[in-house]
């Protein structure tokens, strides 16, 4: 059971990523169509298009990692604290601050990427969207560091 | 910017609140593992480790809700909507600050 909802955690999290990835990079400045390479096609997108499903993805991932604290609170922690890995520790605190943080910012983004986007809202959404970004990276990368650690420092 | 306001101080509140509430460890609740029980009150060791993250987030939740719901839409709409990015950008830079201790 915990198996399951790890890797569907990791899978939500893999389509997040992708999202706000596409999202945080429209934001950038504009390109004339001429000049176009392939980091301005990939964030030459819809951009507002993915709002909805960031915020849905976003809230099911927290569950999903709520849901799988308990046993990394019973099982994980204690063996990291054993083995004296503080970084360890420290980069999955904050994990969680940067997700509870990221599930408060949600309305705010969610309301400035409304169509039709307005100019007046412009810095925010960059912001926003650019935290979240942020946000999603770092939890994607500590989660994936932290499920396979024993792997990784033998 | 017309109606922005409250959702901005929604955002903005939870984000100062749950700073505050993990830093000054305030949460509505604790749950323990091990005995798979939500208590308000701190328990004995015996029922293991306690886990705070969600009290944090349900204490800034009954802050931030209320706020942003009592504050007039007008007033709301007064606040810059860079706001909304600027303070929880500060948010994170400060809980990053704090957390470094785990490294040093």
């Amino acid at each position: 059971m915990i198996t399951t909802l790890l890797i569907l955690h990791g899978l939500l999290a893999v389509a997040l990523l992708g999202a706000i990835t596409h999202q945080a990079f429209s934001t950038a400045r504009r390109v004339p169509l001429a000049e176009r390479s392939f980091v301005t096609r990939f964030r030459s997108v819809g951009a507002a298009g993915y709002t909805n499903a960031i915020v849905i993805l976003f809230i099911i991932t927290a569950i999903f990692g709520a849901l799988l604290y308990p046993p990394y609170r019973l099982d994980v922690r204690p063996t990291l604290e054993d083995l004296d890995m503080r970084a360890a520790n420290g980069v999955f605190e904050i994990k969680e601050h940067l997700a509870a943080i990221g599930l408060g910012l949600l309305p705010a983004y969610w309301f400035f990427w409304r169509e039709p986007l307005t100019a007046e809202g412009l810095i925010a959404r960059r912001y926003l969207t650019w935290i979240l970004a942020f946000v999603i990276w770092w939890n994607f990368l500590v989660g994936h560091v932290l499920n396979n650690i024993r792997g990784l420092f033998q | 910017m017309m109606g922005h306001g409250r959702f901005s101080i929604f955002s903005i509140v939870f984000g100062i609140a749950y700073t505050l509430a993990f830093f000054f460890s305030i949460a509505v609740f604790k749950y323990y593992p091990l005995v798979h029980e939500f208590h308000i009150a701190d328990q004995p060791k015996t029922a293991g480790p306690p886990i705070s993250w969600y009290g944090w987030i349900v204490t800034a939740m009954l802050v931030s809700l209320p706020i942003s719901l009592a504050v007039p839409r007008r007033w709301a709409d007064r606040l810059s909507p860079t706001w909304a990015g600027l303070i929880p950008a500060a948010l994170v830079l400060i809980v990053l600050i704090y957390e470094k201790r785990w490294f040093f």
